[in-house]
């Protein structure tokens, strides 16, 4: 048995009041004289043994009644032997607890009772009253380490200024380190409590073995009281790319979350400007979208803010896209000088270009292999290698910086006679860089001297972005109508991470991509002109370089991260440099080193955990840039939907407010409470007390004179 | 017509310290109350006839006068007692007790009252204060001033020491050779087996003895209820108690000692008589006058 307020045992030697009573204290009798005490005296030789008995009955009485009342005081408890005894208090390794505090932003939700959190927080510090110094406790949320501490109280004066993340980390594997941590102490008893709003993706629990010696699992779900929230789920660019010359749009989706119906104003803004503002009305648990065009007035990075009005959950109400503008979408075709005949990028220049640079806000600037070094790449979303190949090392070293940084590079074919050039320059594994091009030719399809062959696509990887955009309902772009006369025969580069679009009847790659950096390198077998094949001439064809150059100028790596990721930038290994400049917000700069793999520098500047847009600014190679990359909470967190605790963990204690939880803490730490019992004993003994001292009586002694 | 008992409650006597006149007050009214006189009826000596009235004991109608003259005619008599009556009264400190009449006073008065109506009998009455000894001893006459010896002695006497009835018995059974009317009046704080050997000695001088049994109402009803110390009167012991608890089994040990006594009186056919002091004094005199009616 043990004692849940021990001091008050101290109270005990209370019960030597109505003993020093019974023994010192007398009344003062009246005197009367009385004609004869010879029959008092009879009676009392009668009684007097009686009476003694009496007395010290009712002493005992008044002795044990005290003693309930204030072992009740104590709160003892039982804990039948072998169930795990809490060790009492200063045993070291009697008690381990851990408490999975979900710190998730859903848990800053306001009700009518305070936020989620603040809640979470009382409770758990409800859990850490009922440990003692020397117990093991660890509180563990989304960013704290399992580490189990032995000061419950300076654990919960941090528990108190601890504030919700707005991450959405899943309470699984926090419950899986939990689970570790105790099974690694050498504890008597373990604790595992789960105090959460538990929404619907607790699910994962369902997973979780709660197993193990002497373990007991309490579930403390919060949830809120009511269930209003309106969120924008989604801001993401609808347009390939973003220059001044054009309309931008973006799509926006807004989605109510919970079960009362919002009716807000989504306001879209660039730069803090509002751009753009709209009533919506949003009934209970629906979403909806809506396409924004907005203008930029200048070139840069800018950064969009949609958002509503404040409402019960706000981390949510807004989300951020930062946006690389332009001048103008710049595209490099890069093709030998023709004397005479049609150029090899004619087609392409037609397809990218039908109507004049106005029609598409395209602009083609065409040059040869040997003056590329001297093109500024940084002005172009793509380089098209048009059946050409650069020998000259600076323009390797800018298109490689090129595609590293993210830029787009297409291998539009290569002829039979560059083939070495080709496999020497862009497809060498040179020690520390990846090779530029996804393949290396290893010769021409159809036999030798078989002219008359021909290849048609008989396969193409309808899940990438450049089919998919081009599926209309269930039908797929047809590509096998186009006829290859000469194509070129491509080996996969191993380890290039290459992926094959469409693939030849033969099951030679007709299309290759691979990632470069934070590029993209994309291939063809054949040149894209009428000499090799007659694709240029198909319906499909228009679309497909449409595609492709959407496909090719959206930014290869996202340009928002979620709350909880490491915002990171990584460049070409190749002259990047050492430090990069990163600031939060607008906020104080600072440099962030570099870690160079694999040919790649990344840099890494930390885990963010909250909303708003880092900013890199570098130099490479005498070239100034940015990149701004804006971070969003996870949307799915703030759905209003909520699991069944009992259903997720059957075997765990489920407590749902602070007295059922200190109830179960008793029980848990100490045992079954006795004092409920005790206090009933000790009023019926008060009663017991009263009759019999009324009814009784006591000679307390006699004297002669 | 008013009883005694009414004109001379026995809570009357705290106001009055004349106890001749007290006793005569009591006789007086005593006798005013009766329907015919109480001194008729006894062996006694014819005075002379008056004339019947209604009302009159037919007992004494002359009926041969009635049968000679055919009038009506009832007889009167002298009495003619050589009854001795000897009053015993118990003197010992227990007697103080009682409020707002002390048991001795109220004793006092009946004694008194006894005796006034014995001599009025002419009857030779005696007295004999006693504690644990024999303290005073009046012998038995019959003339009025007698009475007033008899008074006065009952008024000088102050209750002291302790009871020893035993003692007062055997010395009158040893005094007095003749058949005597014995009438003791005490608490009879005394040992029981002493006290009924005291009785049978006196009983086996053919006397004839009544008992009156005095006892305050406290007494017999034990009415105290707070821890009270008790102080005997004749020993000076004390003992504490809670008089609430002991009131049962006390009232129990008091009757079971009263009929007890009852008990060994009747079977020695002693006329015994529980007295509570707020008894009216007509009642203790109508047991007396009765018991002398008995023995003639």
């Amino acid at each position: 048995m043990q004692f849940v307020h021990p001091f008050f045992l101290l109270g005990l030697s209370a019960i030597a009041v109505p003993v020093v009573i019974h023994l010192v204290y007398k009344i003062k009798a009246r005197q009367v004289d009385f004609p004869t005490i010879r029959f008092l005296r009879e009676v009392d030789r009668k009684v007097a043994r009686r009476q003694k008995l009496q007395e010290i009955l009712l002493l005992l009485l008044r002795c044990l009644t005290l003693l309930l009342l204030i072992m009740a005081l104590a709160g003892p408890a039982w804990k039948p032997p072998g169930s795990g005894s809490g060790g009492g208090p200063g045993k070291s390794s009697g008690v381990a607890a851990v408490i999975v505090l979900d710190d998730s932003y859903s848990m800053a939700l306001v009700d009518g009772e305070g936020s989620l959190f603040s809640r979470a927080k009382s409770l758990a510090g409800e859990i850490l009253k009922t440990m003692t110094a020397g117990d093991a406790v660890c509180v563990l949320t989304s960013h704290s380490e399992p580490i189990m501490v032995r000061d419950p109280e300076e654990l919960a004066r941090k528990l108190v200024a601890s504030e919700p993340a707005l991450s959405a980390q899943a309470l699984g594997p926090q419950i899986k380190a939990a689970l570790k941590l105790l099974d690694e102490t050498e504890a008597v008893q373990r604790e595992l409590y789960v105090i959460s709003d538990f929404q619907q993706r607790a699910s994962e629990l369902k997973g979780v073995e709660f197993t193990g010696r002497n373990l007991t699992t309490v579930l403390v779900p919060v949830p809120p009281s009511r269930r209003e929230n309106g969120a924008v789920t989604a801001l993401e660019q609808i347009s390939p790319f973003a220059t001044t010359t054009a309309p931008f749009r973006v799509r926006i989706n807004a989605a109510n979350r919970g079960s009362t119906p919002v009716s807000t104003n989504l306001t879209l803004r660039i730069d803090g400007q509002t751009a753009a503002e709209q009533l919506v009305a949003l009934p209970p648990k629906s979403a909806t979208t809506l396409a924004v065009d907005v203008n930029f007035e200048k070139p840069g990075w800018r950064l969009l803010t949609a958002e509503i009005e404040k409402d019960a959950l706000a981390v949510d109400n807004k989300r951020l896209l930062s946006v690389r503008v332009r001048a103008k979408l710049g595209v490099l075709i890069c093709r030998p000088l023709m004397q005479s005949g049609v150029s090899p990028s004619f087609y392409i220049e037609k397809a990218l270009n039908p109507g004049g640079p106005a029609s598409t806000g395209v602009s083609l600037t065409l040059c040869e292999p040997a003056k590329l070094a001297a093109e500024n790449l940084d002005d172009y979303a793509a380089v098209i290698l048009a059946e050409s190949v650069p020998t000259n090392e600076p323009a390797l070293k800018s298109l490689r910086a090129f595609v590293a940084a993210g830029g787009s590079l297409v291998i539009a074919g290569v002829g039979p006679d560059s083939a070495a050039e080709f496999n020497t320059k862009l497809a060498a594994e040179t020690p520390g860089f990846w090779p530029l091009a996804p393949a290396r030719m290893v010769g021409t399809l159809g036999e030798e001297g078989d002219s008359g062959h021909t290849e048609t696509i008989k396969e193409i990887d309808p899940y990438h972005p450049i089919f998919s955009r081009l599926k209309r309902g269930d039908v797929q772009l047809d590509l096998s109508a186009a006829a290859f006369y000469r194509a070129a025969k491509l080996e996969v580069l191993n380890g290039a991470g290459t992926r094959v679009l469409a693939r030849f009847g033969g099951g030679d790659p007709a299309i290759l991509e691979h990632a470069y950096g934070l590029g993209r390198v994309l291939m063809f077998a054949a040149p894209l002109h009428t000499q090799s094949t007659n694709l240029p001439l198909k319906v499909s064809f228009l679309p497909l370089m449409h595609s492709l150059v959407v496909y090719l100028t959206t930014p290869a790596e996202t340009q928002t991260a979620r709350v909880g990721e490491s915002l990171r930038l990584r460049l070409a290994a190749e002259g990047a440099p050492p430090k990069v400049k990163y600031h939060w917000n607008g906020g104080a700069v600072r440099e962030v080193d570099s870690s160079v793999s694999n040919g790649f520098a990344t840099y890494d500047a930390g885990i963010v955990n909250e909303v708003g847009s880092g900013e890199f600014e570098w130099s490479q190679a005498g070239r100034f840039d940015t990149r701004d990359i804006a971070v969003n909470v996870d949307p799915e967190e703030g759905i209003l939907e909520y699991a069944e605790p009992s259903k997720l963990v059957p075997s765990a204690e489920l407590v749902h407010n602070s007295e059922e939880l200190n109830r179960l803490l008793g029980k848990i730490r100490f045992g079954v409470s006795l004092s409920p019992y005790l206090m009933l004993a000790g009023f019926i003994l008060v009663i017991a007390e009263a009759l019999l001292a009324n009814r009784f009586a006591f000679v307390s002694s006699v004297k002669k004179d | 017509m008013r009883a005694i008992s009414e004109l001379l409650p026995p809570e009357a006597l705290a106001r009055f310290s004349n106890m001749n006149l007290i006793a005569r007050w009591i006789v007086e009214g005593f006798i005013s109350g009766l329907h015919r006189s109480p001194f008729h009826g006894f062996s006694v000596e014819f005075a002379e006839y008056r004339p019947y009235v209604a009302g009159d004991d037919l007992r004494y109608f002359d009926w041969k006068a009635l049968a000679r003259s055919d009038r009506k005619y009832i007889k009167k008599y002298h009495s003619e007692t050589n009854m001795q009556v000897h009053i015993l009264l118990d003197c010992s400190a227990s007697m103080k007790f009682g409020d707002p009449v002390s048991k001795f006073r109220y004793a006092s008065a009946i004694a008194s009252a006894i005796s006034y109506l014995a001599i009025l009998q002419q009857d030779p009455t005696g007295i004999i204060l006693f504690a644990d000894k024999v303290l005073k001893y009046v012998p038995p006459k019959s003339s009025m001033r007698h009475l007033r010896e008899i008074v006065t002695t009952v008024m000088d006497a102050e209750p002291q020491q302790t009871t020893s009835i035993n003692a007062a018995l055997h010395y009158l059974a040893e005094t007095v050779k003749r058949r005597g009317l014995f009438i003791v009046i005490s608490d009879f704080y005394d040992d029981k087996e002493k006290i009924v050997a005291g009785l049978r000695h006196l009983r086996f001088k053919k006397s004839e003895v009544i008992a009156f049994h005095i006892l305050d109402h406290n007494e017999l009803k034990f009415p105290y209820a707070m821890l009270s110390e008790f102080r005997d009167m004749e020993t000076n012991e004390r003992v504490q108690v809670m008089p609430a608890s002991l009131r049962a089994a006390y009232m129990a040990a008091v009757g079971g000692f009263s009929d007890d006594l009852r008990k060994q009186c009747s079977n020695m056919d002693i006329d015994y008589q529980l007295i509570d002091t707020s008894t009216p004094f007509d009642k203790v005199l109508a047991h007396y006058l009765h018991k002398r009616q008995r023995v003639g």
